[in-house]
């Protein structure tokens, strides 16, 4: 029962026992019209709903800070509607620009209602499910309330650094060319060396001057470079990022590593660590960079207490003896489970985004703590690199690219 | 029926009216022309009702027993109550 009708039944109720105190017929008379209205919303019946919602997304894979359109479309399949109040709540992270979730007003039988809003998305993939109509009969004060289903995912991807990926090194390669630094003797057009003749040598191969030279068979050696599964791990441990932005940057550069090591002939699997493992299995091309931003897209900052460490790290689901590149700040505690995934075999190379804390010459205490954490975080990147694990250390205020190529010239 | 009567009457009638009133200045932006005519319409049938039956009320009053409206209205809300159980059911 709606709230104007409780409200006339409770006063026809108060006229009723004020009748009765005072033994007054009149307060009796007062309370029939409020009852008969408040009861009349038992006999008045509402249309049966025939309502269909539609929603339409000006972009379903929008770029971070831009704005994108909802339009929703009702129509009324059933009888005329007198009053309606369509609400569409949006995913709460994101903010309403213009126009209005909320339409009201009259419905006629086979008309369509149309309204719609602009958001301003940032990061994230965002599910859209119903829309809620309040079907009203106004004299009366009858609601029935109505949830039209009308789905539609809005993917965000993280902005994309313009960058080449990290030529990444492992034991096993894929049998197809691709940029790494995994170079095999093959069919490639480098010159490698050369080396003594054995049957089965395409003849081809063979070096005319070299034998005219030492009077023997001696063949040519090319060497290419070959494509290589790569595990992207994007760590998500909301105790590994002091601040929302530097988890952003991290998201950022993941994303963009991602696309560059595709855009290099690799396959390319992606997991995100953080209060749950989500997982992308290996893959390349088109639809799987797809699948990979929608991945980065969901990524969410998180704790859970089995994963606050890398130890419970599912190295396994990626390829044996692959590359794996790790996007994360680093904690005290991760020394030990890294260098258990690089003993596995795995080429591992971490990609360290660090941000300078805003707090940091606050005063001589905050000076002090900046600096025995600038210490600890030197010594952490010693001991991985004496471990043989690459660290590339990546100042989210400066470009990706510039801290790759500090590491590749470095290399 | 003299003046004072249908007076009384109207006064008996104007919390509903009053009631019904406010939801339409809260509704009216919500509701088309035809919308809001047939609402008009409506509370104009509804009151002109309510005035006829307290005016018809208040003419028998002096006939018309204390237990007797207590009854009336014992029946209207049972009335009610049954047939929004039966409509739910």
């Amino acid at each position: 029962m709606s709230l104007p009708r409780v409200a006339a039944l409770a006063a026809a109720l108060l006229m009723v026992t004020a009748g009765l105190a005072t033994a007054q017929s009149s307060w009796f008379v007062a309370a029939l019209p409020l009852a008969a209205w408040a009861c009349l919303g038992f006999f008045v019946e509402l249309p049966a709903p025939g309502l269909e919602a539609r929603r339409i997304l000006s972009s379903s894979f929008a770029p971070a800070d831009s704005t994108v359109e909802v339009r929703l479309v009702v129509l009324n399949r059933g009888r005329r509607i007198d009053r309606l109040v369509l609400r569409d709540e949006p995913p709460p992270a994101l903010e309403v620009a213009s126009g209005s979730p909320v339409w009201e007003g009259s419905l006629e039988s086979g008309a369509c209602a149309e309204f719609g809003y602009r958001l301003v998305v940032r990061r994230g993939l965002f599910d859209f499910d119903e829309l809620q109509a309040r079907i009203e009969e106004p004299f009366a004060a009858i609601v029935r309330a109505e949830k039209l289903p009308c789905p539609a995912r809005l993917v965000v991807p993280p902005r994309s650094r313009a960058t080449a990926g990290p030529l990444l090194g492992a034991h096993a390669v894929r049998p197809f060319g691709g940029q790494s630094r995994a170079r095999r003797p093959g069919g490639g057009t480098d010159f490698s060396g050369t080396r003594d003749y054995s049957p089965g040598d395409p003849l081809r191969s063979v070096s005319w001057r070299a034998e005219a030279l030492w009077d023997s068979l001696v063949v040519n050696v090319f060497e290419e470079d070959r494509a290589l599964d790569v595990g992207l791990i994007l760590d998500a441990r909301a105790e590994a990022y002091d601040r929302t932005r530097l988890f952003e940057a991290a998201v950022s550069a993941a994303a963009t590593l991602a696309d560059g090591l595709l855009a290099g002939g690799n396959r390319v699997a992606f997991l995100s660590y953080g209060s749950i493992v989500e997982w992308t299995p290996p893959g390349a091309g088109r639809e799987h960079r797809v699948a990979l931003r929608v991945a980065a897209a969901r990524a969410a900052l998180g704790d859970h207490a089995a994963f606050d460490r890398f130890d419970n790290l599912p190295i396994r689901l990626f390829p044996p003896r692959s590359a794996v590149l790790l996007v994360s700040p680093l904690l005290r505690g991760d020394l030990l489970a890294l260098r258990s995934v690089k003993a596995l075999g795995y080429g591992l190379t971490v990609l360290q985004p660090q941000a300078r804390s805003p707090e940091a010459d606050r005063d001589d205490a905050a000076r002090l703590a900046g600096r025995m954490l600038a210490l600890e975080a030197d010594i952490l990147v010693a001991r991985l690199r004496s471990a043989r694990i690459e660290v590339i250390p990546w100042d989210v205020e400066t470009s990706l690219s510039r801290s790759i190529g500090l590491a590749r010239l470095r290399r | 029926m003299n003046g004072a009567t249908a007076a009384l009457a109207a006064l008996l009638t104007a919390p509903v009216l009053v009631l019904v009133g406010m939801r339409y200045l809260l509704l009216r932006r919500g509701m088309d022309r035809a919308a809001r005519r047939r609402y008009l319409r409506r509370t104009a049938v509804f009151g002109l009702a309510s005035l006829v039956v307290c005016a018809s009320l208040f003419l028998y009053r002096g006939a018309l027993a204390l237990p007797v409206l207590w009854e009336l209205l014992a029946c209207l809300l049972a009335g009610a109550l049954i047939a929004g159980i039966l409509r739910r059911g």
